[in-house]
């Protein structure tokens, strides 16, 4: 995925370009990015601090990366209206998130998904967790675990309560 | 970088949400933080609305709102509406709505013949002629022979959206028929709309192997029988109405539970 978006670490506030304001996210690393206001509110949690005039100064973006900032950014240029000419268009776009087979791609997801979480992005929010979901349809607990890369923390008699209770679930 | 744990609580919720049933069902048994997700009630929520009838609860005292969301929701399963004569109920895999129309609510009265149908209830039908338990208080019996013709309607609203159903018709094993091969007419399609689906289906004998799906009636898990009466896709039409109908010639013994209307199985 690349970088669309503008990178300057020399300027910090709110400044304009023609008559649109830009804004300045930090992301976790400090990687600096300035945004345009208008592209940028597709965030509510972003929005909601322009509108509470709480946005003149550098917005720290916590717990997420430059790479992934980068990312969610490109992803607010996309969804911009009038960016792309038709639906068809954007969904092909977006069809680089579906597929997380690779676990390189799982990761983009998971941070994607942390960075729409806290930036409350429906929009993304939405993308990646179907994307998860829909590679998780059908799996058996054991694929599910590999899936996500973790181990159980049951013990023996648990998981097999758990699998009684749920019986239904495992038969084919 | 993100592990999957390290994420909150709301989009584990969010993503398991966006599968089925079963799947979260599934996922209650990965970890303990999977668990309390897939518990939750954003996710049995979900899976609940906006598709669940507000009406299915005239039938029990429960307040439903105080209920854990998981446990509605199975409690839901074979919930009998509109007064008794109806029966609701989730596909466990997909989510979507079933139902039965009991056989009450279907049409079998045709002009003076009334007298050729009887009504049971269910001990009675235990009694009499051996059958397994039924989902309704009573089933109504064919008694003299005469030309059959059963009807059965449901509004689409009540249906989930873009999914295709198939309608059947529930009725008593197939010894009582054995050896009348008379050819069954079936439909399935909407009011007023020409673009029914119209097919001849055979009630003498079960479904064996090697035979064309859907012509001969199956034995189901309840011990009744069910034949294919056929498909209907439900593209989100609020206003329409599904009309089922079966007619063949002379019959003299048919016990019907009901017709059932569920999502195809993909």
């Amino acid at each position: 995925m690349s970088t669309a978006a503008t990178a300057d670490a020399s300027s910090s506030g709110d400044t304009t370009e023609g008559s649109v304001r830009l804004l300045t996210l930090q992301s976790e690393d400090g990687e600096v990015f300035e945004v345009k206001e208008t592209i940028a509110t597709q965030s509510v949690t972003i929005k909601g601090m322009v509108d509470d005039d709480c946005a003149t100064s550098t917005i720290p973006v916590c717990n997420v990366t430059g790479r992934t900032l980068a990312m969610v950014i490109e992803w607010w240029n996309k969804h911009e209206i009038g960016a792309v000419s038709n639906e068809k268009e954007l969904k092909e776009w977006e069809s680089q998130f579906d597929t997380i087979d690779d676990k390189s791609d799982r990761d983009d997801v998971y941070d994607l998904l942390m960075a729409a979480n806290y930036l409350n992005i429906p929009t993304l929010l939405d993308c990646c967790t179907s994307a998860v979901a829909e590679a998780i349809k059908g799996k058996s607990t054991d694929e599910m675990r590999e899936f996500f890369d973790i181990k159980s923390d049951f013990d023996e008699k648990e998981e097999d309560a758990l699998r009684k209770e749920n019986q239904w679930a495992f038969e084919n | 970088m993100t592990e999957m744990l390290g994420l909150p609580e709301g989009c584990i919720a969010a993503i398991i949400s966006s599968t089925t049933p079963r799947d979260a069902c599934r996922l209650t048994c990965v970890s303990t933080t999977f668990r309390s997700a897939a518990d939750s009630d954003v996710v049995w929520d979900s899976f609940l609305l906006p598709e669940y009838p507000s009406s299915s609860s005239s039938s029990s005292s429960t307040t439903w709102s105080a209920l854990w969301k998981k446990e509605l929701y199975f409690r839901t399963c074979h919930n009998l509406i509109h007064n008794g004569k109806m029966s609701f109920w989730f596909d466990l895999q997909s989510g979507k709505n079933c139902y039965m129309i009991s056989a009450r609510e279907l049409n079998i009265v045709d002009g003076d013949v009334i007298y050729e149908w009887g009504w049971f209830s269910i001990p009675e039908v235990k009694r009499r002629f051996h059958m397994p338990d039924c989902r309704f208080p009573e089933v109504v019996k064919r008694s003299e022979i005469g030309p059959i013709e059963i009807g059965g309607k449901i509004t689409t609203s009540l249906l989930s959206p873009k999914t295709t159903y198939v309608a059947y018709l529930v009725f008593a094993g197939n010894r009582i028929w054995l050896g009348d091969d008379d050819p069954v007419e079936v439909f399935v399609g909407l009011a007023g709309s020409i673009n029914g689906q119209k097919r001849t289906v055979y009630f003498h004998r079960e479904h064996q192997d090697g035979d064309d799906d859907g012509f001969f009636p199956k034995k189901r898990a309840d011990g009744w029988v069910e034949s294919e009466l056929g498909e209907f896709f439900n593209g989100g039409d609020k206003d329409g109405e599904l009309l089922m109908t079966i007619k063949t010639t002379d019959k003299e013994f048919l016990l019907v539970q009901g017709i059932e209307i569920r999502p195809k199985k993909k």
